[in-house]
């Protein structure tokens, strides 16, 4: 029986790190299940999509060239609530990992005032935020 | 008292105490003893009744053996007296349905003269005793007592070799929170209520419901696991329900569906969280009524079946939401059960983890011992979002790059080296529900967009009437 169906790695504002990217990768082929990556940009589209697409691609690309299956989709507007719409409308992610803002989530605890920090602690699966370790 | 019984029932409590529980052997009271008398006769089976009445026991009588085959099917008896001459449906028959039932129902073969080589081969086929007619009152007293001990001191046995042999194997783990996992596993071994798991993925809540299984009175009927979100709703139900004949094009022949197959057993319905508002209508008529349609069928067929369901949603906040119905909820959660993710047991990741290796280096026919000490710093301060399943998949990784008889961190995946992954989960004492967070969320908005609706609800992406709707139910519930 597959437990871990999907695992959603989130962005904002067009903010990538890639060790979310890898260890998503890692995650995901570790636990044999497909990748979903979502940017969330504030505002409406205004004509920029198409710069935030190819960035997005690049992601999708190097997904794809790891062998693991995955789909992206950028959502504009209120952070929180294009977030929440996510969740209630597709499956639930098993996992999510926060690939955007480092100083977000860390391991002293959650910037206050950041509008994930304020729903990640309310959804149903575990939220990880990966950072490279200093050597 | 048969003396073997009562030397392996002191030889158990020895073992018990040794364990800290000194519960004693608590004699049943007669009136919890049910009885069904069967004969054809209808004086013989008026006097039997009084004999019986008299003891204390609760007497069910039967003068016809089709009405009690009937009977048998659906419900259990601690003794059966039947006669074993009953015309279409003999003695025989019912002792073999009472014993489907529950094997360890004890039967007394009631005959008349010239059919005790009858009785014999019933004793032989699993009959406790028989009695020849003229009945003697205090013969059939000694014997319906004698059954009834025996019957007594097997479900003792039973209950006490659960208590002190099963360990659950598959269960690993001596954290606190394991341990009150196996402690209600053995206290709901007697019952029949469904259960609702709740856990991470990954966190082993099939290997819990098959445990339950393996110690409840069905274990030796079938456990059929099935994954709601796996296949379609039309595929889930052809599936689960079974067909008849000509349902649908393409079906040539009838099929019995899942849950009919697994009659008198369990079943597991993982993810049940995701399962659509008509199967969630199908389910819960399974469990109220404790019977099936088959698809395209006139009449419900009977299923005895136990519910054990699982999630890694939280289904009070889809009732909440009008996305799961209120009435399973209740039904599926009659008892729960929460597994804790494997951050929150850390004590048991080296006793998982040695587990895993065992199995591993096993299968990969390797001679691997253990973890070097930064193999196992490495193992137990990583977060598992993927919970236990990670950790098996880790290690088996592990196992097939070990080069020595020692797993080391070169071994282990690149993250785990190069990245700190901090996870964080929702607090499981005071989770709130979709609606208190939807609650929450409009009166921000309305705060950050200074109480303007129209604004408000062009943040939240809805109309305005929706946000008047939702603020109006919130000013009527405060």
């Amino acid at each position: 029986m597959v437990e871990l169906k999907k695992i959603l790695i989130l962005f904002e504002d067009g903010k990538i790190r890639k060790e979310s990217i890898a260890y998503g990768i890692e995650l995901g082929r570790r636990m044999d299940c497909s990748l979903c990556v979502l940017m969330l940009m504030e505002g409406t589209e205004k004509g920029n999509s198409s710069i935030w697409e190819s960035v997005l691609n690049g992601a999708i690309k190097t997904i794809d060239d790891e062998g693991i299956g995955a789909e992206c989709g950028i959502r504009y507007g209120d952070k929180t609530s294009e977030f929440l719409k996510f969740l209630a409308v597709g499956p639930y992610p098993s996992a999510i990992v926060w690939g955007s803002n480092a100083g977000v989530i860390t391991e002293r605890g959650r910037k206050p005032g950041h509008w994930f920090t304020r729903v990640a602690e309310n959804v149903g699966c575990p939220v990880v935020s990966p950072t490279i370790k200093k050597k | 008292m048969d003396i073997r019984y009562s030397i392996f029932i002191n030889k158990l409590e020895k073992q018990l105490s040794a364990y800290g529980d000194r519960e004693g052997i608590i004699p049943v009271p007669t009136a919890s003893i049910d009885l069904l008398i069967v004969d054809d006769e209808e004086i013989a089976l008026k006097n039997l009744e009084r004999i019986m009445h008299k003891e204390g026991y609760q007497v069910v009588t039967e003068s016809s053996g089709e009405r009690a085959f009937e009977l048998l099917k659906v419900r259990r008896f601690d003794v059966v007296l039947t006669d074993l001459l009953l015309g279409s449906i003999d003695g025989l028959e019912l002792m073999a349905e009472a014993k489907k039932k529950d094997a360890e129902t004890e039967v007394i073969i009631i005959t008349g003269h010239g059919s005790v080589d009858g009785a014999i081969e019933a004793t032989k086929k699993g009959a406790f005793h028989y009695l020849q007619k003229p009945i003697r009152p205090d013969e059939v007293r000694s014997i319906v007592r004698q059954a009834v001990e025996k019957r007594r001191l097997a479900r003792r046995v039973r209950d006490l070799e659960q208590k002190i042999g099963a360990d659950f194997p598959d269960i690993i783990g001596n954290c606190p929170k394991i341990v009150s996992i196996k402690n209600l596993i053995r206290q709901i071994s007697d019952s029949d209520a469904n259960v609702l798991i709740t856990g991470e993925s990954g966190t082993g809540k099939e290997l819990a419901a098959r445990a339950i299984h393996q110690t409840s009175r069905r274990h030796e009927k079938r456990f059929l696991a099935v994954n709601c979100a796996s296949l379609t709703e039309e595929l889930l139900a052809n599936e689960l329900f079974g067909h008849e004949k000509d349902a649908y094009t393409g079906a040539t022949q009838a099929k019995a569906g899942l849950l009919e197959s697994a009659h008198e057993g369990t079943v597991f319905l993982d993810e049940v969280g995701d399962m659509s508002a008509a199967m969630q209508a199908k389910i819960l008529r399974v469990v109220q009524e404790k019977e099936l349609m088959r698809v395209g069928a006139t009449t419900a067929i009977a299923v005895d079946i136990r519910i054990i369901s699982a999630t890694n949603k939280d289904l009070k906040a889809l009732c909440a939401a009008g996305i799961f119905r209120q009435d399973l909820y209740f039904r599926l959660n009659v008892i729960s059960m929460h597994l804790p993710s494997l951050s929150e047991r850390i004590e048991d990741i080296p006793l998982l983890a040695a587990f895993f290796l065992k199995q591993s280096a096993k299968r990969a026919e390797k001679d691997i011992r253990g973890f070097s000490d930064q193999a196992l710093s490495l193992l137990t301060t990583y977060g598992y979002p993927g919970n236990i399943r990670e950790l098996e998949n880790i290690i088996e990784r592990a196992v097939a790059l070990a080069k020595t008889e020692l797993i080391k961190a070169e071994d282990l995946p690149h993250d785990l080296k190069d990245f700190h992954a901090f996870t964080f989960r929702r607090r499981t004492g005071n989770m709130k529900t979709l609606e208190e967070i939807e609650r929450e969320y409009i009166q921000w908005v309305l705060g950050q967009v200074g109480h303007n609706k129209s604004e408000a609800s062009k943040v939240l992406g809805i109309d305005r009437v929706s946000l008047y709707r939702k603020l109006k139910r919130t000013v009527f519930e405060e």
